[in-house]
């Protein structure tokens, strides 16, 4: 009895320092005054109207969800492929790929970042979009992969062999039975690739160039400076967007254990 | 897995390599090549026109050896990934376990996703707002100033406390989630043999939960410690000059341009992280066949 609330006091503590910080993000975004620190006067919501005003955050924006759309539609697609080959095919080094797969998720960002700018540089290959693009892509790639191969693992393949028995090909049953039946996973891993890219910076800090600055690159040469509420008000925004695709994400995925 | 499954218009091979070559060609020019290159990299030098010369030498590496500050700040940084890492588990391990034993299962798995998805969040954001809760005028300086604990504020801020304190938050998930996993996953019948068997909760956990929760709490503090060694934009926003990691140390060397210095570097933290990888998988092997003999 003791060990429980004792062990429940201890969580509730880490709970409340999990939520603080970003907490404070978002309550010091709607101070009217300049300042972001406590007490706050009067609350307002000034800040975000500037926000819309804003042309080098509103392109940053755009920038970002060009970069974020385009990186998980190309990484959820590799992702499958990948997963299908896993799954369902034998094949010589298949072990060896999936490290491989796995390896881009675990090397510290900033060896990632400075071996892709190196990489770029030494092909002759412009830094900047599709540098960037590049990037999220690698980055988005373990975790779309390894969301899929759970999917397809759980997935009763006699539902395709009904539709081979009832005479649709190979395409036709991947495309009108496989995918709608793991379409949870397909969508789960698609908001974890737009998750990550959206707040990734260590690589796009690197990949970087002047004409393509992402919302996370635009924060940190502000931040840098100095914190503003605008500043909050923009992370508010990107933590509201995070929190609900990431949540939508990991209840798509998440596997219930019998 | 049938004959079936080759019927298709490829074949099985031609299926195999259909799905197997793009992911596949992602993979070697976004990432083996890269690396390849990195390694490459460090055995070349800069000429005094700032030109690369592409001819194998050590001169990195020696200027590597040769100056403290370079091993100095790897094994400070590999400190404060360690500092991270318990710190991270003596959190992650008693939450796991509270909510594993004493939450009802349905909002077990609302409680364990409340503490993850925070972890989805941009770093960069989640480490500047502890500039909000630590910094000099922060939300703990002012409740302490208010109540009247101190005097003038604590300046804990861009100091190595600071980066720790935000690595811990940042990696929290990464150490929660194999944890809370492996914890979920325990045989309950096994605890209530113990129990019966007249161990006390604390014997319990120590010699019943702890060794079959083992292999969760060494993959959480992996993959804790492994990008917590080279992180860069925590030590960036909250270190300052105090609180500098490894990580500072290459991103400086690539923004001088001197590419094949900031490579050697590169390569020695990639070297340091696989070692301590080979001696974790080295003690795990004995602590195994050691299990076994008993």
């Amino acid at each position: 009895m003791v060990t429980r609330w004792v062990l429940g006091l201890f969580s509730l503590v880490v709970f409340v320092m999990v939520y603080m910080p970003i907490a404070l993000v978002v309550i010091t975004s709607f101070n009217q005054d300049a300042i972001t620190t406590l007490p706050i006067e009067n609350f307002d919501t000034r800040w975000y109207y500037k926000l819309f005003g804003n042309a080098k955050m509103l392109q940053a924006l755009w920038t970002s969800l060009q970069v974020g759309l385009i990186s998980t539609t190309i990484a959820t697609t590799l992702g499958l492929l990948s997963a299908l080959a896993i799954v369902r095919h034998n094949f010589r080094g298949k072990s060896l790929f999936m490290l491989l797969t796995i390896m881009p998720m675990l090397a510290p960002g900033i060896i990632m970042g400075v071996s892709l700018l190196l990489f770029a540089r030494y092909v002759g290959f412009q830094t900047g979009f599709v540098a960037v693009l590049l990037g999220h892509i690698l980055l988005a790639l373990p975790y779309c992969t390894f969301i899929l191969i759970s999917s397809l693992a759980r997935f009763d393949r006699s539902l395709e062999e009904a539709g081979r028995g009832l005479g649709a090909g190979e395409l036709s049953v991947l495309w009108r039975i496989t995918l709608p039946g793991i379409a949870p996973g397909i969508i789960g891993a698609a908001l974890f690739a737009f998750t990550i890219s959206i707040g990734e910076f260590v690589v796009s800090f690197f990949l970087t160039s002047a004409g393509t600055t992402t919302l996370p690159i635009r924060i940190y040469s502000i931040v840098k400076v100095g914190i503003t509420p605008e500043i909050n008000a923009v992370s508010t925004l990107i933590l509201l967007a995070t929190v609900v695709l990431s949540a939508m994400a990991l209840r798509l995925t998440w596997t219930k254990r019998v | 897995m049938g004959k079936q499954g080759a019927s298709g218009r490829l074949g099985e091979k031609g299926q195999l390599a259909f799905l197997l070559l793009p992911p596949l060609l992602t993979l070697l020019v976004l990432f083996v090549a890269p690396i390849s290159l990195l390694a490459v990299y460090g055995f070349w030098a800069l000429d005094d026109n700032y030109n690369i010369q592409e001819t194998f030498q050590l001169t990195q590496y020696r200027k590597i050896a040769n100056d403290p500050l370079y091993v100095g700040t790897l094994l400070t940084s590999a400190g404060m990934a360690l500092m991270t890492t318990v710190g991270a588990l003596l959190l992650a391990l008693p939450l796991a376990y509270y909510i594993v034993r004493f939450v009802s299962p349905r909002w077990r798995a609302l409680l364990v996703l409340a503490l993850i998805v925070p972890g989805w969040v941009s770093v960069l954001i989640r480490t500047y707002s502890w500039n909000l809760v630590i910094g000099e005028s922060g939300l703990m300086n002012w409740l302490l100033l208010s109540v009247g604990i101190v005097d003038e504020p604590i300046k804990l801020l861009f100091t190595k406390a600071s980066v720790i304190i935000g690595l811990i938050y940042i990696y929290l998930p990464y150490m929660l989630v194999p944890i809370y996993a492996s914890i979920e996953r325990l045989d309950n019948s096994i605890l209530e043999a113990a129990e019966n068997l007249g161990a006390g909760p604390v014997r319990r956990f120590i010699h019943v939960t702890l060794p079959l929760i083992a292999p969760g709490i060494v993959a959480g503090c992996i993959i804790t410690f492994i990008p917590a060694i080279g992180e860069y934009v925590v030590p960036n926003m909250l270190g300052g000059l105090k609180g500098m990691m490894y990580g500072n140390l290459i991103t400086t060397a690539f923004s001088n341009f001197d590419w094949p210095f900031g490579s050697a570097l590169s390569m020695v933290l990639l070297a340091s992280i696989l070692a301590c990888l080979l001696v974790v998988g080295r003690f795990l092997n004995v602590n195994r066949s050691m299990l076994g003999q008993e």
